[in-house]
Order: structure tokens, then sequence, then C-alpha cells
């Protein structure tokens, strides 16, 4: 990598470091996972980073990598073998009821099947439409509306008195 | 909860926990460049080792008395570029993660690579007569990273029941009046969890959207579809799911993305003509 394309990768890393750890954290469900996670990605994305021509896939490649860094690393197992929490070192809990449900959502979200959670992360807070979801994550669109659905489903299961809407 | 709720949910929620400071770049770009000279020092060991091995067939071939040895020898220098595959750069726990010693989703060689191959082979076969099908078209688009247009993938989907689930592609250009298009068959091997015949077969290829004409052939329900969502990776194809399971999908598309030709003027294929190739014996794959 040349020092052009040295400072075109530092400069994506700084402008979309920060929303890709976001989209971690809700996968994962932890703090320093996500970070793991976005540092992974990034690794791989330097691999690439000559070969990719086309800036405006940047964002799609890019999410595509975390997304299947973190499948990859679930069907390994690795997540199971250390649990995750929704708790950073650094945070103070917040309080109050809606509070609560909150971080309710954030372990409910971290007992969905990966895939699912996968599924509900992109469509609902990356906003991707099925289509573009399927490429992420590398299935059909038919199999991301199934996860979805599912996902949904096991959420309203695992809190059925949530009230998400303030 | 609702979709919408949801969203809302998610948005409120991440508003509201508190951010640990911003990532440094630093230890993301130590990290790379560690891995970039580990794989640059595996790219060296690998071209060593063929280096050895061509010396040493060398030696065999040259000393020229030692004949029983030397086709041994010969597959021993092929042997050896098989690194080079891991050298890609992927991790050792990420390679063990895929079937059959695969490195990733997709089979580069072995019984499934030569399955994705010999589909190939049959699409290239049924490319109709007044079309040209090319093999040596590659994309010139640079977004597109070069290689071939004429392609076949053979990719690992999942396990049910103990049982490996494949998807087998073929993608093959046809030119005709200085335009390019392509034909594309898709077989899945059985246990893909697609469900129902003609019209009710979901998912469709790709999850595509559009409208379908149910074809019946030879006694077969087959679902002939015309694309009509915002994603046309295809024009029209025909899908049909076999009684063990097995499905295929038979497609067509005017345009090739990436060639940097004009599209075709008229598609290859009549929609009876992808209906009769969807139930075509020689496509299916185990």
């Amino acid at each position: 990598m040349n020092d052009r394309e040295q400072q075109g990768f530092t400069e994506y890393f700084a402008s979309r470091a920060g929303v890709l750890r976001g989209t971690a954290y809700l996968l994962c469900g932890d703090w320093h996972r996500a970070e793991d996670l976005v540092q992974t990605t990034f690794v791989k994305l330097y691999r690439a980073w000559h070969r990719i021509a086309a800036r405006e896939v940047l964002d799609a490649y890019t999410r595509q990598i975390l997304i299947r860094t973190f499948l990859d690393e679930n069907r390994r197992g690795f997540f199971h073998r250390e649990k995750a929490t929704a708790e950073h070192a650094d945070r103070t809990a917040p309080t109050g009821g809606s509070a609560e449900d909150r971080l309710m959502l954030l372990h409910a979200l971290t007992k969905v099947p990966p895939r699912q959670r996968a599924a509900l992360v992109l469509r609902f807070w990356a906003d991707l439409s099925v289509d573009e979801t399927a490429r992420a994550m590398g299935c059909s669109a038919g199999t991301v509306k199934s996860q979805t659905s599912h996902g949904l489903e096991n959420l309203r299961d695992l809190v059925p008195t949530a009230n998400f809407i303030d | 909860m609702n979709e919408q709720e949801f969203r809302h949910a998610l948005r409120d929620t991440m508003t509201a926990v508190p951010e640990p400071p911003p990532m440094s770049e630093t230890p993301v770009l130590e990290a790379s460049r560690r891995a970039q000279r580990r794989r640059k020092a595996r790219w060296a060991g690998a071209g060593s080792a063929a280096a050895v091995a061509v010396v040493a067939l060398a030696a065999v071939v040259l000393g020229g008395n030692s004949g029983n040895g030397a086709p041994g020898g010969g597959v021993q220098v092929g042997g050896s570029g098989t690194p080079t595959e891991s050298a890609g750069g992927e991790t050792k726990d990420t390679e063990t993660s895929w079937p059959n010693g695969q490195t990733d989703r997709t089979a580069h060689s072995g019984p499934r690579f030569d399955q994705g191959e010999a589909l190939l082979g049959e699409v290239t076969a049924v490319v109709p007569a007044g079309f040209g099908a090319p093999d040596d078209l590659v994309y010139l688009d640079p977004a597109y990273s070069g290689g071939l247009l004429r392609h076949s993938q053979a990719q690992y989907r999942d396990t049910v029941d103990g049982v490996e689930v494949w998807e087998y592609q073929g993608e093959q250009p046809v030119t005709k009046d200085g335009g390019v298009g392509r034909m594309f068959v898709e077989v899945t091997s059985p246990g893909s969890g697609i469900t129902g015949d003609g019209c009710d077969l979901a998912p469709t290829l790709w999850g595509l959207e559009g409208t379908c004409q149910e074809k019946v052939v030879d006694g077969k329900r087959v679902g002939v579809f015309t694309a009509t969502g915002s994603r046309r990776d295809f024009e029209t194809w025909a899908g049909y799911r076999y009684d063990d399971g097995t499905v295929v999908f038979v497609a067509q598309a005017l345009d090739y993305p990436g060639s940097a030709m004009p599209a075709l003027t008229s598609a290859p294929l009549s929609t009876d003509r992808l209906a009769e190739l969807a139930v075509d014996p020689r496509f299916p794959r185990d």
C-alpha cells in the first residue's frame, strides 16, 4: 500500500469505524467484542484495499466483511465460549422504566440466534433493503425475510411486556 | 412489536447507550501491517517450497535413469501449489470452519469444483445456434476486479441433518452482433429448504421479484418468471424442483455488467425453451 492509499484507508477508518462499531455492538452485545470485530474487519479490508476500484461500493463491502466475520466467529463457537454482556466497563446504566426496556432489548437481542440477529440489525438498524441484506449475509432474500420474521418472533417471546415506544 | 416499533426501539436504545471513546486507527493499522507481513512470508515460503520441488523434479528428469519416480514427481510439483490457497490470508481457524478443508464457502478445487465446471460445460452446450459462446472474454470495467466472464462456482450452503447442501452455478456470456448477454444455471442440491412447485417455488432465484407464468413440461410444473423489481439481475428465469429436492434455475439476461460491451437486442432463449431446460436432466448435481 502506497502513501496515498494508506491515507485513504486511514481517512475511511476515521469516518466509518464509529458507525460500524455501533452495528457490531448490536450484533454481539459487547463494546469490547464490537471493537475486536471492527478491527478484524478493517484488517481484512486493508488486504483488499488496492483492489477496490469503486469507492461507492466500499461501505457495502466493508459491512459484508463485518457481518460475515461475525457469523463465521459464531459458527466456530467463539462467541459461545465467552459470554457476551450488554455492559461496557466504562458505561453507567441508564435509570428509569424506558431505560430498563432498552437494556432488556439489548439483552434479548443477544439471545436471538446469530443469523436472525444479523438480519434484524441490518434491516432495522442499518436500514438495508432485503436484497442488500441478503448480499451482506451471503444468502437469498427469502432467507432474510424468514430470518427477520423469526427474529422478531423470538424478541416478542423474550420481552413480551416491554414497551419500546416512549 | 412490529417492524416499525423495533426500528424505533433500536434507535432509542443506541441513543441512550453511552459509547466508549472513538477507536484509534493506530492499532488497526499495525495489525493490518502485521497480517500483511505474515501473508507475504507465507507466500515466500510457498514459493520456496515450489522452487525446491521444481529443482528436485529437474534433477530427476535430467538424471534420466529414475523413471519409476518421475510421474509422482510431476504430481508433487503441482501439489506444492496448494499452500497458495491458504496464503490468501485467512486465518487457520477460518480454514477449518468450512467442509473439506476449504478456506471459505467456495470450493476452489476437488469434486465439488469439478461439478461446477461440468455444469458450466452443460450451459455452454445449450447456447442456441446463432449466438456465440466465447470463453475468453474478461471483465473490462475496473470495478469488477478482472476475471473471465465465463465462470463456474461451487459453494457450500449448509449442512442439514448431516447432509451437505451445495449450490452450483455456471454463467456463460452469449454474444451476437457485437452485444453480450448471459445464460446462467444454478443448481441447489437436496435439503436447501426451497419449497413449492411451478409458480409456488419459494424462494425463487436469489429472491428476485417477478411475475410468474406456470408451464408444464412432460407433466412437470415449471415456474417461468419475468423480472419486475428494481433489482434486474436477470430478465427471465425458469425454476423446477425435483422430487428429491434438487432445484434448478435457468436464467438469462440481455446484458453482462462489467463487460463494457453493449447488451444483446434479443434474448437467446424463448420462455418455452427456458422451461424445457429447467427440467433437462443434464443439469442436476449432488
